[in-house]
């Protein structure tokens, strides 16, 4: 069995005991690499992975204990119009994609607990295809397309090498802007990586109680803060996210002290922009999330439905996205602020 | 836990071993890692998601493949499939005895074999079983308090619920279990303050936003 992830920061390996081959790309450079990594692993041919990845009755709160793998070819539509619950940052055309479906970090609150019948990892190995479907939509149009939101691309980076190969892509198609969402503390990723202007790295901060109870197998917030100020040195975009806020007892506090830290490593002016957001995810979502999860506090949290989407109620987003916005105002007079 | 495990003999011949653990604790079972219909040109794949002692297999196995299937029809189970080589299969391929045991098997007679035979693989059923039991326990075993549960129909009339104030009072009772909570006391301070029982719907409303807020805190 070996660890997936090489980050120091994260608190936990992960193993990956199997990993399924679909048998048409048996033979693809990916999964050559990927069989070197991964010496012991058990590997199973399978057709399809749906065949896997989408079989019902799956106990996915046992499989987030072992994560497996899944490699595959991923077709038909690859690239999406952005969700309403995301945020857009004010680009018209917002769109995503995913090279990864699951991730190999395990937030308590994550919405693809809900979205997705299994907690395996799966690995499309053509990025080429997706890239091609980018290259057709900007012959219409710029685009702006978040590349790392159901997975964490830079968490598997030593693995697949995406993140590197969208950075190629994105620095030979000047209409194109990507976001890569992250929680990953790996800054030996960002001393290798090269800089490109229309590659944002966003990482999601929470404050340690929160990353402590409800982020498993994440770095801590200090490794993330430090990261994120040293790719700043490095010269790379990065956006911070405040996004989910989570209610919890003392959250003023842990939220200030959060927001103190930060300013401690990372000046005014120094970042692209800063998202604002609680906690929301859609209704059928959590329906199947607070069935799969009822030893869950924050699934199981008696959340308002609004408009199809569980939220809390409107008094608290308000108090605590207009606290985090107004403390984030004052330490950073000059930073854009996008709130949910 | 909601966990089961299919188990079957199959034939050494049937089954194509995949890991090659020639140090294996227990040579003659196997755990299944895709089972083929052939049939019907289809394969399952059943569950292997904890570090365990075995060796692993694919098998092609209409029967298997129907009671996985079923099994998974009924819906809810985690499935494992545990296989073991027959002794007779044992002895053909040279594991699983000693000089001893094949010295006496000599001098059985066949029906006594048999009996034997069968008793050793179901003792290595039972012993996957147990082995399995044992990860399952070991991995996934969370300790949670143990707080008594309130008597939700009696609780529904002291609010005086409609359908949607009750389906809001389970989720908070929900949210009180997983949040280490005890609603229960909560609920006997609401009681003693004279909140409970409610003596209509609207007062209902009232104290039922005044236990959520307690929960929340
Ligand atoms: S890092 Fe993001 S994608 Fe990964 S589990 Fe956490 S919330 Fe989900």
């Amino acid at each position: 069995m070996h660890t997936l992830n090489n980050s120091s920061s994260d608190k936990k390996e992960l193993f990956a005991s199997h990993i399924y081959v679909e048998e048409k790309i048996e033979a693809h450079p990916l999964v050559q690499r990927i069989r070197e990594r991964f010496k012991e692993a058990e590997y199973v041919n399978i057709g399809h992975y749906k065949d896997i990845f989408c079989r019902q009755g799956q106990n996915t709160a046992l499989q987030e204990h072992q994560k497996n793998i899944i490699l595959a070819r991923k077709e038909g539509t690859l690239v999406y119009e952005g969700a309403p619950v995301c945020q857009s940052f004010g680009h018209r055309y917002f769109y995503y994609t995913s090279c990864v479906m699951n991730c190999v970090y395990n937030c308590e609150y994550c919405y693809l607990k809900g979205m997705y019948p299994s907690a395996n990892l799966v690995i499309f190995v053509n990025p080429e295809d997706i890239f091609a479907q980018v290259e057709q939509i900007l012959k219409e149009h710029p685009v702006y397309l978040c590349v790392s939101y159901d997975t964490d691309l830079l968490a598997i980076e030593s693995l697949t090498g995406f993140v590197s190969r969208w950075i190629e892509f994105t620095r030979q198609h000047p209409e194109l802007t990507i976001e890569i969402r992250t929680k990953c503390a790996n800054r030996k990723l960002f001393r290798e990586l090269p800089v490109c202007e229309r590659v944002i790295y966003a990482f999601t901060i929470s404050p340690q109680p929160v990353t402590e109870q409800f982020e498993m197998r994440t770095p801590s917030m200090e490794a993330r803060i430090s990261c994120a100020g040293y790719a700043l040195e490095q010269g790379h975009n990065v956006r911070l996210c405040f996004d989910p806020m989570l209610y919890f007892k003392d959250w003023r506090e842990a939220y200030g002290e959060m927001l103190k830290k930060i300013r401690e490593q990372i000046p005014d002016g120094a970042l692209t922009d800063a998202s604002v957001g609680s906690f929301r995810i859609s209704k059928s979502y959590l329906k199947s999330m607070r069935k799969r999860y009822p030893d869950s506090a924050v699934i199981q949290f008696p959340y308002e439905l609004q408009n199809g989407y569980y939220q809390y109620e409107p008094a608290l987003v308000e108090e605590m996205e207009g606290y985090l916005t107004k403390q984030l105002q004052m330490l950073y007079p000059t930073l854009s602020i996008f709130r949910w | 836990m909601d966990f089961c495990i299919i188990t079957k003999e199959v034939p050494v011949d049937e089954i194509s071993p995949g890991n090659d653990k020639k140090d294996a604790m227990f040579p003659d079972i196997y755990l299944c890692n895709k089972v083929t219909d052939a049939e019907r040109e289809r394969s399952f794949y059943p569950d292997l998601i904890f570090p365990h002692p075995f060796m692993e297999c694919e098998v092609t196995d209409l029967e298997l493949a129907a009671q996985y299937k079923e099994r998974l029809r009924q819906g809810g189970s985690h499935q494992t499939m545990v296989l073991v080589r027959p002794q007779t299969a044992l002895r053909q391929s040279g594991q699983g005895e000693s000089p001893n045991q094949s010295e006496q098997g000599e001098a059985q007679d066949q029906s006594e074999q048999k009996k034997s035979t069968k008793q050793s693989s179901d003792h290595s059923l039972e012993q996957a079983k147990n082995i399995l039991a044992i990860c399952l326990k070991q991995e996934f075993s969370e300790p949670r308090k143990n707080f008594s549960e309130p008597d939700f129909t009696q609780l529904c009339e002291e609010f005086s619920c409609s359908q949607t104030m009750a389906e809001q009072l389970r989720q908070y009772l929900c949210y009180g279990a997983a949040a280490d909570i005890d609603s229960c006391k909560i609920l006997e301070f609401m009681r003693e303050e004279g909140r409970l029982p409610v003596p209509n719907k609207r007062e209902g409303v009232k104290q039922l936003a005044y236990f959520k807020q307690q929960l929340i805190g």
